[in-house]
């Protein structure tokens, strides 16, 4: 029952408006830069690859606002009153409509990973001064589909704490300006690690700007740093927003009607977010790696 | 229909109903058999509490309730009566931008009608039955008021329920639509139950077997059509000029005034209707 109502629900969100336009809009601002064949050219060190995972923000709004349309569709009390005395409960109902963020998860995975082929096809992208050519890796697709994830949950548990649809929408949009178009404000502890996006790159203070590879001048700091990939902090951002989701289910559950086996999902969800954002803080500029370099593709 | 040859599908012992401080339901005793119920009452006396308490969608606070064999109050039991009921609320919800067939699809899903094709021919019998089948790809945010309901309708048809609870269905109906609906009501109530609230009681004449009033939230009659019409015998009256002592009056179209309770002076006796019987049942103190 719960797979046939969960397909239908998913089958709903392949053609849903939101989840299209975000999958339009990032597609629009990710892929052509990477048309001809070569790496776009960059007005700071660090631009391609930061942007590279920027550009896909409009997927993660698109997932946040067709979770609150699918949560609020119906007006609410009506529609739970039209259900009321149908054999599966508003618990299976609510379930069955966050198994189906598989969908704009899909959409995600699709996109990026032709932003990554598009990548490899263009001979990598430069990174730093002297440039070295870098590859996106196997996290940041990991990163990118949790990051929906996480986002469609936020929208459903949003959508139904708040019944408003202008509301949702202008909270997502906001969110997405903030953490997206403004991401260096959050730039600082803890913030930076609980946040929803997570740079690829960090800059380290170096007293040997020759003789490290990867270098660039920073003028707020009037210091030279050395850039270093953040793959480890990128990974465990997403086990984080997995937990994330997870207590965004949880809480879901717990918002539609009566009380619910949730027990375990608070437990994982729990234990996801608070290990993924604890496991940030050493991972943070690479003093510490459990990952190696297993993700390079 | 007699009483003796149908099955009892729901009997409520005692039934109450609070919501907060306010009574909704007092002591409310009745038993439901297949055929029609009509719920007749004025605005405010419970009906639409009692239907939704039979349709599993509210706990009543105080009294018995088994609804076809099982007990409202039990879990297990309340799953097993959704399996086999249709409820059409009062005011019925839509995924607005739904087709009308992906909307009646969803609900059967939750009726859980599992497979497939079973799903697909049992959608269309109801679309068919309502009148519906031609409109299905329409997206139900464009359709009429009238059209909605029977989408709702024809929702609650689906799975053949053997308790079929309808709050105020003809609402929204135009005429052919009204006798559609009758049609559809009066053949699932061959071999089912039907409980019907609604203020029409042209509809509770055309339909019921057995009709209930409430009003302040207790029962103020049970019996068939006939009895209620016989309980205004001898309080129908009709004269030339309004009779203020009368409980309640109007002018009919033929320019006769109608009266139920005391008579005017010279008035004459007349045969009550269905609707005389309701007036009177409610309008006394």
């Amino acid at each position: 029952m719960m797979r046939g109502l969960a397909w239908a629900e998913a089958r709903r969100l392949t053609y849903h408006p939101a989840v299209l336009a975000g999958f339009v809009a990032a597609a629009f601002l990710s892929l052509p830069r990477w048309f001809g064949g070569q790496s776009p050219p960059e007005q700071w060190l660090t631009q391609t690859y930061e942007q590279l995972t920027l550009f896909w923000a409009p997927l993660h709004l698109g997932a946040f606002v067709a979770g609150a349309m699918v949560a609020l569709r119906g007006g609410g009390e009506r529609i739970d009153e039209m259900f009321a005395a149908r054999p599966v409960d508003a618990v299976q109902r609510t379930r069955a409509l966050f198994l189906a963020g598989i969908v704009p998860m899909g959409y995600t995975a699709a996109l990026v990973v032709v932003n990554v082929l598009l990548v490899v096809a263009a001979g990598g992208m430069p990174l730093g001064s002297p440039a070295v050519i870098v590859y996106p890796t196997v996290v940041d697709v990991i990163y990118a589909v949790s990051l929906t994830g996480a986002a469609y949950a936020g929208g459903i548990v949003v959508a139904r704490t708040v019944p408003s649809p202008v509301f949702t929408f202008l909270s997502g949009l906001a969110a997405t300006w903030i953490f997206f178009g403004l991401y260096w404000i959050s730039g600082w502890f803890p913030a930076y690690f609980l946040t929803p996006y997570v740079s690829p790159l960090s800059g380290v203070v170096t007293d040997n700007p020759t003789g490290a590879p990867v270098v660039y001048f920073d003028v707020h700091l009037a210091e030279w740093l050395e850039v270093v990939r953040d793959t480890d902090v990128v990974f465990w951002r997403a086990v984080y927003l997995c937990g994330v989701t997870l207590l965004l289910t949880a809480y879901g559950l717990r918002q539609s009607g009566r009380p619910a086996r949730t027990r375990g999902l608070w437990l994982i969800g729990a234990f996801l977010a608070l290990g993924g954002f604890l496991l940030q803080i050493p991972a943070y500029s690479g003093t510490w790696s459990l990952l190696g370099s297993w993700w390079d593709f | 229909m007699n009483a003796t040859d149908t099955a009892v599908v729901a009997r409520l012992a005692g039934v109450g109903k609070r919501f907060g401080r306010r009574a909704v339901l007092h002591g409310i005793d009745l038993t439901v058999r297949t055929g029609v119920t009509g719920l007749l009452g004025p605005n405010g006396a419970g009906k639409t509490t009692l239907l939704r308490i039979l349709a599993t969608a509210l706990r009543p606070d105080a009294g018995e309730l088994t609804v076809l064999g099982d007990d409202v109050l039990d879990p297990d039991g309340r799953y097993r009566i959704r399996q086999r009921i249709g409820y059409l609320p009062q005011q019925p919800g839509f995924h607005e931008w739904d087709t009308v067939y992906d909307f009646v699809n969803h609900v059967a899903l939750l009726q859980e009608i599992n497979d497939s094709r079973r799903r697909q021919s049992e959608i269309l019998r109801v679309l068919d039955i309502m009148n519906m089948a031609d409109c299905m790809h329409q997206h139900l945010r464009w359709l009429s008021g009238g059209q909605r309901h029977r989408v709702a309708l024809a929702q609650a048809l689906l799975g053949d329920p053997q308790l079929l609870l309808l709050d105020e269905p003809t609402v929204g109906l135009d005429p052919y639509e009204r006798l559609r609906f009758r049609q559809v009501v009066s053949e699932v109530a061959r071999k089912n139950a039907v409980v019907l609230s609604t203020h029409s009681t042209d509809d509770v004449a055309a339909l019921c077997d057995e009709v209930v009033v409430l009003r302040l939230g207790r029962t103020a009659f049970t019996g068939c059509p006939a009895a209620m019409i016989a309980a205004a015998d001898g309080h129908v009256w009709l004269s030339d000029a309004p009779g203020p002592r009368a409980a309640t009056w109007w002018r009919a179209a033929d320019g006769h005034y109608r009266h139920i309770g005391d008579p005017p002076p010279g008035a004459d006796l007349a045969a009550p209707t269905l609707e005389d019987g309701y007036l009177h049942l409610v309008s006394r103190s």
